[in-house]
């Protein structure tokens, strides 16, 4: 499947959400060599999760993954080779697996809830209950947003 | 950078809500050809297929970072309905699509443009400031600011309307025949349903300033009926009949005025639930009210604002009739 990489690529070294140091790794499905933890750079932006290379003074280098966080479950998880482990499990293959390791339990939370609340699925979810709680008090349907040109964005 | 392309795959094909979906014709990278897809826009997730109902997709454009513009070709060739979706930076590309008609390309620009991210988070903000803004509301109402009080806390009840002539109230049956009917001819026609006094405008009390504490549990706790015999205090009969000639004026005002359709008698004015009060209207009626406001008696002085608050609960009911 073709996908617009430069156009992703932009998106990743744009400003994000979120973003930290953290030690990753992949589970493999079975028969895969599972490698051990490396030294990354996660950035959140919209609803994609970018992985970043550093060298050892800390700078990024070249982007080497891209997660779409549509679907995916995310969990913390406990009994992991090391603390404060969560994964990314995605919906086409639940065996392969992201794993994080963070430096702090707290840590650990707060990605978990930056990236549960990443997807667009989450936000359009959002959407629909605010909507119906303005509806209910207002008595009307939900006040509409004015349309925002594009060059305002 | 390696996307996780099953993912992405898996997501075009699985269950999620789809925004849009339907046939384009996109110029290709190569062959500056026109190629008919199917396209499938979820989130902002800009998949193409090569028929509907294939299993996997040919690509996916990621909308982040782009404006849907029309496209300059449209205007110099013969292509009508052709749009584009341009992205900025270096070694970007520039899609080109083109529609079957000029509906279809209105639509898909629309959806295009409001497909991105941040789009989807202002209008999540946007809703959470209006609802913060209604409860905030509620809660200023409590300070006793009849205007906004009036709005604030106050959650729509089923409003009760007591001159409805359908609806058997005992303790105020017309009386249609008797002591104390109108005498009524053969071909008289037979008089109009009986109003007690003026249409009761929104309450004059000789008391303290009304707090909005007399929350209403039904209606006719907060708007109780017009007090006649403390407005006459207030001049010469004269002011009194001003004040009814106004009240019912303005009442009539608002009758016109509201759309609602139970406004049968005098619903109309109880039904109203402003959502945004302006004081920019000054119904004529309000005007007589507040002469007779002026001509009250200093010891009467707490009807001025009382009238005051009249003249600003009749604007407050015309403008939500208006409103309406």
């Amino acid at each position: 499947m073709r996908y617009s990489e430069k156009e992703l690529l932009s998106l990743a070294l744009q400003s994000p959400d979120r973003e930290g140091k953290i030690l990753h790794r992949m589970s493999g499905t079975k028969g895969r060599l599972v490698e051990g933890y490396k030294d990354r750079l996660i950035r959140l932006k919209a609803n994609f999760l970018f992985l970043f290379k550093t060298n050892e003074q800390g700078q990024i280098l070249e982007p080497v993954g891209a997660v779409l966080l549509e679907r995916c479950k995310l969990q913390p998880e406990p009994k992991a080779d090391k603390a404060n482990v969560f994964s990314i499990a995605l919906q086409d293959d639940p065996e392969c697996k992201y794993y994080f390791a963070c430096r702090s339990f707290d840590e650990c939370t707060d990605w978990l809830t930056a990236l549960r609340n990443a997807s667009y699925e989450n936000m359009r979810s959002n959407i629909l209950l605010l909507q119906g709680k303005l509806s209910r008090q207002t008595g009307q349907p939900g006040l509409q947003l004015r349309h925002i040109p594009a060059a305002e964005q | 950078m390696k996307l996780n392309e099953k993912n992405v795959t898996a997501y075009a094909t699985c269950a999620s809500p789809i925004d849009k979906d339907g046939y384009l014709h996109k110029r290709g990278e190569v062959n500056r050809g026109f190629q008919r897809r199917y396209f499938l826009l979820k989130g902002n997730l800009l998949f193409y297929f090569d028929r509907k109902g294939d299993k996997e997709p040919v690509g996916v454009i990621v909308l982040e970072g782009c404006t849907v513009e029309l496209s300059s070709d449209a205007i110099e060739s013969d292509c009508p309905n052709v749009f584009e979706i341009v992205f900025q930076g270096p070694g970007t590309r520039t899609y080109v699509l083109m529609a079957d008609n000029h509906d279809d390309m209105e639509s898909w620009m629309k959806a295009l443009q409001c497909a991105n991210y941040d789009y989807k988070r202002l209008q999540v903000q946007e809703l959470q400031r209006q609802l913060k803004e209604l409860e905030d509301r509620g809660v200023r109402g409590d300070e006793g600011d009849l205007l906004n009080g009036a709005v604030g806390g106050w959650a729509p009840q089923p409003r009760v309307n007591p001159f409805d002539k359908d609806r058997f109230d005992p303790k105020r049956v017309p009386p249609k025949t008797g002591v104390n009917s109108r005498p009524r001819g053969p071909n008289r026609p037979p008089p109009p349903p009986p109003v007690r006094g003026p249409p009761p405008p929104p309450p004059i009390k000789p008391t303290p300033a009304p707090t909005t504490n007399q929350q209403p549990s039904g209606s006719s706790t907060f708007f109780t009926p017009l007090d006649t015999s403390s407005i006459k205090q207030n001049g010469n009969g004269g002011t009194s009949l001003n004040t009814s000639k106004a009240a019912s004026t303005w009442y009539n005002a608002a009758i016109e005025s509201s759309d609602r359709s139970n406004s049968a008698g005098a619903s109309a004015w109880y039904t109203a639930v402003p959502q945004n009060i302006s004081l920019t209207q000054s119904a004529p009626a309000s005007t007589s009210l507040n002469k007779s406001a002026a001509k009250a008696s200093p010891g009467a002085s707490r009807h001025n604002v009382r009238s005051a608050g009249v003249a600003g609960s009749s604007l407050f009911y015309d403008t939500s009739g208006a409103k309406v």
